[in-house]
């Protein structure tokens, strides 16, 4: 078992920095038209957040990428209460499971009656790239206001074949090229500091 | 030796049989052209001789170079010089298209056991190919393909051509969404590829192309068979009569 940690990261002032690893299991208020922009790189273990967006144009930005190998099981909630009107919500989740790895995804948005002119988006993405991996994906929308958007997205599959035959019809071979569309894929949200470990579990389980 | 030599070649898709016998012997420099209506095998052609995974071959032979190509690869077939120029290029979000292009031209490299371009030697290749083509720096720090209109796509298809030099240049309907600015843009960027020891084949629907690229040969292609081959004229004949008499 390769033993990578998890990382949490918030970003202040547009940068994204080492957050505590207390995150993984929060419940977190955000008031005073702030915003909150967190973002999970998980190789194993846990994710239960809870977020209250509690006055008028409060925010916040939730991403995650979950990178599980082996018998590992992984599991995810995040659950955003829009508290009051006119507050947006936005969750990216990547994955990618292979071996006998698992996970459950399970985002939660809350739009309370009172709660008008809410935007709520939840984005979760997945490549599963073994039989024997398994990933769940369960969104629940609680949405009792009239006036309000909201959108959520599920998909989780192998890597597309035309995009793996692009890439090798240019003379890549085929481990390389998958290499270069998984590492595409998750790097793309990731803060740079990020980006050793991701490679590290990549290069250790992508062969 | 010829180049390229197709014989009694049968494929399939799933359970669906796609190419029923052709046959084609391209030569060093020559340029050939394979029309015919939609749902005919051209496309299923190029892929199988790419090696595009979804097709099988359950009859015949390819060899390219003397070598038995059906037994390659995909990525061998393309370091060997084999190009697939997409009907339809693949977007592949979050790949750099200059990453892209150094991987794939390191790999050639590699495969041929000559040293890789350092990054010097790679950026001054990429400029100078690039700007030939009217690819611009901002479309080289896109993701590959991602956001490129038609036009760009093809021009950038027939860029890569030109970067990785193959000596086997299949064009899978590179006319296809083209305005006349573009297709004369693509024309010449093909046309400046030949070669005495590059050869070509171009599907097409139309005579259009055939008016910036004069083909050696043209084959039409019906039901999964090459049922006419013959010189430029063909076209003319084509664009006239239909394939009607032809099937």
């Amino acid at each position: 078992m390769k033993n990578l940690n998890n990382i949490c990261f918030c970003k202040r002032n547009g940068v994204y920095e080492l957050s505590d690893l207390s995150d993984f299991s929060a419940e977190k208020n955000v008031q005073n038209g702030e915003s909150l922009e967190l973002l999970f790189l998980i190789f194993n273990n846990e994710l239960n957040l809870k977020v209250n967006l509690l006055d008028k144009g409060t925010f916040c930005d939730i991403k995650t990428v979950y990178l599980v190998a082996e018998k590992e099981n992984c599991r995810i909630k995040i659950d955003i209460n829009h508290a009051s009107p006119e507050t947006t919500s936005k969750q990216t989740i990547k994955g990618i499971l292979t071996d006998e790895a698992q996970a459950q995804f399970n985002g939660i948005i809350r739009m309370p009656r009172d709660s008008q002119r809410c935007i709520g988006e939840q984005n979760h993405r997945a490549f599963v790239l073994s039989d024997k991996a398994r990933v769940e994906a369960v969104p629940e929308l609680e949405i009792y206001a009239d006036d309000v958007q909201c959108s959520h997205g599920s998909a989780a599959g192998p890597l597309e074949n035309q995009q793996v035959f692009y890439l090798t019809a240019r003379g890549i071979n085929e481990q390389v090229a998958k290499r270069m569309l998984l590492e595409a894929f998750v790097c793309d949200e990731l803060p740079e500091v990020a980006l050793n470990s991701v490679r590290e579990w990549l290069d250790t389980y992508i062969r | 030796m010829s180049l390229l030599e197709i014989k009694g070649l049968h494929a399939s898709v799933g359970e669906k049989e796609i190419l029923k016998g052709v046959d084609l012997t391209v030569n060093a420099g020559e340029v050939h052209v394979i029309m015919g209506p939609n749902g005919s095998g051209k496309s299923t052609l190029s892929n199988v001789i790419a090696g595009h995974p979804a097709y099988h071959v359950t009859a015949g032979s390819i060899l390219f170079k003397g070598k038995d190509l059906l037994a390659m690869t995909p990525d061998e077939r393309a370091n060997t010089g084999v190009f697939l120029a997409f009907q339809t290029p693949t977007e592949l979000p979050g790949v750099g298209t200059a990453l892209f292009l150094k991987t794939a031209l390191n790999a050639k490299k590699k495969f041929l056991g000559e040293k890789p371009l350092d990054a010097v030697q790679f950026m001054k290749r990429l400029k100078t190919r690039a700007q030939a083509l009217g690819v611009t720096d901002e479309m080289l720090k896109r993701a590959v393909n991602v956001g490129f209109s038609g036009g760009e796509k093809k021009r950038m298809e027939t860029f890569q051509m030109a970067f990785l030099e193959p000596d086997f240049c299949i064009l899978d309907e590179m006319d296809s969404g083209l305005d006349i600015d573009a297709l004369k843009t693509v024309g010449d960027g093909i046309n400046v590829l030949r070669e005495p020891h590059r050869s070509f084949l171009m599907i097409t629907h139309f005579q259009r192309l055939l008016e910036y690229v004069v083909p050696d040969y043209i084959h039409i292609m019906i039901d999964g068979k090459i049922v006419r081959s013959g010189d430029k004229t063909l076209a003319e004949q084509l664009e006239e009569r239909g394939y009607e008499e032809f099937k």
